[in-house]
This record gives structure tokens, sequence and C-alpha cells, in this order.
């Protein structure tokens, strides 16, 4: 059955999943369950608080998702669980998001990566690694609200719509937003690649 | 380090491309930028794990929302401000008065006003200027005087004058007392002739 959440048979998992259907739940998870885990995973730079995070936030969908409603906006309203869920325990643990740009590659080398990941990247060449690497290091030089439509964009796969719906932002403040934080980043590497 | 395959591809749809404020070369970037940040692996069996943490909640149904904090009413919080107010100022007021030295003595002065001393003036009598009760003096006592008896001795010697009026005169007033009063039947007239 499709999991395109904007189809119909999507909406019917959802449905049986708000019932209590095992199977429908399992799909949901399949769907889903990787792309909440790297969207956390790439903010926090921890495993285990990302997939502890993942977990949490799940087992708050179930319960609520016998009340969702909303047609076609189910994946802003997972993503918005999952990132105030990141939020909450950041805002526990007293201190922000960690910066990326100290902790990305010592992170990144401390996980394991089981599928191969950019540490050897089977089809890539040393200079598609390098160049990966070179823009991971620049995205974490923007500000957080800039890394997070970048993540938003291209991690969860959301539309500017829905990263609008999830930051519950306007959309012209989220392209806006955008458009900066490209430009940035396309500057920074244009740098690099001058020196 | 566990090196074992994921178990299953997470490769999302790219996002939709950009609009028309990006040439070619800032659609490829986008592209390589989709590539390096989508480039997080997923821990092996984590789609297990999500599974069995949340089954429970999965058949426990939907959780009754938390109960709203009461609400109090706007006329409700008013009057409770109002009051607040009033006593406030109430209590305010009473600290000032206990220690403004103006107000305290304005206070004492109307419990002077308030409350008025009672004296009783004593039986006075017109006298001479020697002392002696004048005869229009003596004349009055006996004739106001009911029991008569009661001043059979006193009489001649007032009469004669050979007492001075402040011999007898507290005597006097005894012996007017007792006769207005009847409680006092058992007064002991002592004469200092």
């Amino acid at each position: 059955m499709s999991t395109d959440p904007d189809t119909s048979g999507f909406q019917d998992i959802l449905r049986r999943a708000g019932e209590g259907d095992e199977d429908a739940w399992r799909e949901v998870i399949d769907a889903y369950g990787s792309r909440v885990y790297a969207l956390l995973f790439s903010r926090c730079r921890n495993a285990e608080l990302a997939e502890e995070l993942t977990q949490s936030t799940f087992c708050t969908v179930v319960t609520k998702l016998s009340g969702y409603v909303e047609l076609g906006k189910f994946e802003p309203w997972l993503f918005r669980i999952a990132m105030n869920r990141l939020r909450d325990e950041m805002r526990r643990r007293g201190r922000h998001a960690v910066n990326v740009a100290n902790d990305t590659l010592s992170a990144m080398d401390a996980n394991p990566r089981e599928g191969g990941g950019h540490q050897g990247q089977p089809q890539g060449s040393q200079e598609q690694v390098e160049q990966a690497e070179a823009l991971r290091e620049a995205v974490a030089e923007l500000p957080e609200a800039d890394q997070e439509i970048l993540h938003l964009r291209h991690i969860s796969g959301l539309s500017f719509k829905q990263i609008s719906e999830v930051l519950q932002q306007p959309l012209g403040t989220v392209l806006a937003r955008h458009f900066r934080a490209f430009k940035r980043l396309k500057g920074m590497l244009g740098a690099g690649e001058e020196e | 380090m566990n090196h074992l395959p994921p178990e299953r591809e997470w490769h999302i749809q790219s996002p939709a491309p950009l609009g028309d404020g990006f040439d070619a070369q800032d659609r490829q970037l986008d592209e390589q930028l989709g590539r390096a940040l989508s480039d997080i692996e997923v821990p092996t069996g984590l789609s297990q794990r999500i599974f069995s943490s949340s089954l429970a909640d999965l058949h426990a149904g939907p959780r009754p929302l938390p109960m709203p904090a009461p609400r109090r009413s706007l006329p409700m919080q008013w009057l409770g401000m109002a009051a607040c107010l009033g006593l406030l100022i109430v209590g305010g007021w009473w600290i000032l008065s206990a220690t403004n030295p103006v107000l305290r003595s304005q206070d004492r002065s109307m419990e002077l006003v308030e409350v008025t001393p009672q004296r009783i003036t004593p039986l006075e009598l017109p006298a001479t200027s020697e002392g002696l009760l004048s005869a229009e003096a003596e004349m009055v006592l006996l004739a106001t005087a009911s029991d008569r008896d009661m001043f059979r001795n006193l009489s001649p010697y007032i009469a004669t004058r050979d007492l001075r009026f402040d011999d007898f005169s507290g005597d006097l007033v005894a012996v007017l007392d007792a006769m207005q009063n009847p409680t006092m039947q058992a007064y002991d007239l002592e004469l200092r002739q």
C-alpha cells in the first residue's frame, strides 16, 4: 500500500493504526521512523539521544493518532512533534543543540554507520566525499534556524509549505531564510574554493 | 563497531526543486547538499525498537487529555483584586495611624472629649470670713434637716457658734448622706465636741 501521505491509501493506514491495527502502525513506522531519526540525529549529533527521542515521538503520535483529522498534514505534524521533543530535551539538559561545527566530524566517526555512510561511500569518489564533508561543515557554520530549514528540506524531505507548518512560521519567512542561507552557503563554498 | 548493513534504505524523495531565483548551478549545489545532509546511517533494528516501545501505547488507546487548570471568570478576578486592594488600603492606614504622632494625638483628644470625669462637688455652705457658719447657713441647714433628733445635740453648738464650720462640716455632709441614703442607717456619727 502507498505510504505517500497525500494518498487515500495512506490515510487509510493512519486510520487503521489509530484504531490499534499493528500492521498499519508498523507501516507508519517503516515509512517515517528512519526519517525522524535522521532529522533528530542531524540536529543533536547523538545517536542514542536521537533514537530515544524518535521512540518518544512515535509513542506520542500513536496515542494521538485516533484524534488526527487533518488530512494531508501528517508529515508536518509528525516532524513538529519530533522537533518539540528535541527542544524539550535540550532545554531540560540546559543547553542548545550541539554546534555541529565542532562536533560533526567526531560525532559522525563515533557513531556506527552500518550501511557505509560517508566514511566509505561505495559509489562516490574521494573527491565527492570531501565535497560532502565540506558541505556539511559549511552548513554547520550557518545559524541554527537556517540549519533547521535545510535539515527539514533535505533530510525530512518536506516542502517549504510543510516546513512553515512544522516551524509555525509564515511561508514567506521560511523562503526568505532558505534563500539567505543558501546564498550564504554558496558564498562560503566559493570562498573555500578560491582559497 | 557494528558494520551490519542497514535494515532498510530510507532514501527520501527528492525535495521540491528550487524556485525561479536560483540558476542551474544553484540547483546542482542543492542536489549535492541534499546528498551530503541525508547521508545519515540509521541504526539496525530501529523500526522494530520503535514498534516495540510504542506497542503498549498502540493498544492503550488515546490518552485522556490532561485536565485544564480551573479558570476563574473575569468578574471574580476583578472582585478578588478589589478585595485585595481594599485590604491593602485598610492595612496601610492602620499602620500609618499607629506610627504617625499627629494622628495618635488626634485620637487622644477625641478620647478626652468623649470621657468627661464626673466630679463630686463637696457641700459648700456659705461661711464667714472667720470660718464660722453664718446664721443664714445654720437656718438653712436646720430647716432642711428632716431628722431633727439627729441635730438635737448639734444645733446648740451651731447656734452658740462654739464650733468652727470646718470642725463639723464633714460630719454634716455625712449626716446628710445618711438621710438621703437609707442604706446608710448604720452610719456611726461621731461628733467632735
